[in-house]
């Protein structure tokens, strides 16, 4: 197992009976590395869909001068996604949880998480 | 080869956002049961577009008008000509905004009543009063806004002077607008807000009921708490769509 694959799999144990799906992802919308609870869940669609949103927020932010992005977070009815953006930008950190899960407590594990994560990043 | 599909799939704004921010080189060619258009993309802009005698923004608002036909996508094809200089993103807003006008005179044409300037005029008073009031419950208040999902807002509130409300209300619109499509594509549920973190601002939407309109708020991310954030434009999101007519 990856460096990558382990440091996830902390996560997925940390985070517990709310995680639903995460992965490591780059700007061409395509999955280095991840996992999810679901057999069903097209973790390449979901992937390449949030590039184009942490994309266009990017684009956004600079246009109306809010300086670089740190993190898109989405709530439904069923989820918070959290995308945030790792190192030097070029690959965002994909998180889904349920409604039920501590949201303070998801970006605290992603803050302490996100530097090693970058780092186990092959370059 | 190209890439090709039906428009009821893949609507011709989501096509435009996608070829803009992966800033392709490509030609986009739309077939409707009696026309053929096409719209010509470059370093992530519109650069040329033309639907039968038509050519550069007109064509594109056009072409924006259609619900159904067939599209082909194809990379690396130079654009002939260069007949769109308006950014991507405010062709969207204006195509948008036309297709809502014209909804709104075929409304006007079918019920003729004429809306009541006085209740207009109460609406925004009492819409004035609850944002101002919103500001005071927001730690590192910036601005907050009422906007329509055309990208324009219809209340505003803002403490800090030089913030170009209009710009920010149009590019969190188009953010917000794929944020939803996103969300719909993939199954997540319904969406109900999406907070922007940067190194300057937290900047959160939330839908109102309806989905018509939503509310945004800007706050400095040195002072504010997301939890605050969040709370308050829950509670206010109910004040606001009572504040509105139906």
């Amino acid at each position: 197992m990856s460096k990558l694959d382990q440091l996830l799999q902390e996560v997925r144990a940390t985070l517990g009976a709310d995680f639903v799906s995460t992965d490591i992802v780059g700007m061409d919308g395509i999955s280095i590395a991840g996992g999810s609870v679901s057999p069903d869940f097209d973790a390449s669609e979901a992937s390449a869909r949030f590039a184009m949103v942490v994309k266009l927020a990017a684009n956004v932010s600079n246009k109306i001068g809010m300086g670089r992005v740190v993190e898109n977070l989405t709530t439904t009815d069923h989820a918070f996604i959290i995308a945030r953006f790792l190192g030097d930008n070029s690959y965002y950190w994909g998180v889904a949880v349920t409604r039920e899960a501590t949201l303070g407590m998801v970006r605290m594990v992603m803050n302490e998480y996100a530097e090693q994560i970058w780092d186990a990043i092959p370059r | 080869m190209a890439l090709q599909g039906d428009l009821r799939h893949l609507s011709l704004v989501n096509l435009i956002q996608i070829n803009c921010t992966e800033q392709n080189r490509a030609c986009l060619r739309l077939r409707s049961q009696t026309q053929d258009g096409a719209i010509y993309f470059e370093a992530g802009e519109i650069v040329h577009a033309v639907l039968g005698t038509q050519t550069g923004e007109e064509a594109v608002y056009e072409l924006l008008t259609w619900q159904d036909g067939e599209f082909a996508l194809e990379m690396d094809e130079p654009a002939p000509d260069h007949t769109v200089f308006t950014p991507w993103s405010n062709l969207l807003l204006d195509g948008v905004r036309r297709m809502d006008e014209g909804d709104a005179v075929w409304s006007e044409l079918v019920e003729s009543e004429p809306e009541p300037v006085e209740e207009a005029e109460e609406m925004a008073e009492k819409l004035d009063a609850v944002l101002k009031q919103l500001a005071g419950e927001v730690s590192g208040f910036v601005a907050t806004a009422v906007i329509g999902m055309d990208g324009l807002g219809i209340a505003q509130y803002q403490v800090v002077k030089g913030v170009d409300v209009d710009n920010i209300n149009a590019q969190m619109t188009l953010l917000l607008k794929l944020v939803d499509t996103t969300v719909g594509k993939l199954g997540a549920g319904v969406l109900e807000d999406h907070l922007l973190t940067t190194e300057r601002a937290y900047l959160l939407m939330r839908f109102l009921p309806g989905k018509e309109y939503y509310l945004g708020i800007a706050a400095d991310i040195q002072k504010a708490s997301l939890g605050n954030m969040r709370l308050v434009s829950k509670l206010y999101a109910e004040r606001i769509a009572k504040a509105m007519p139906r």
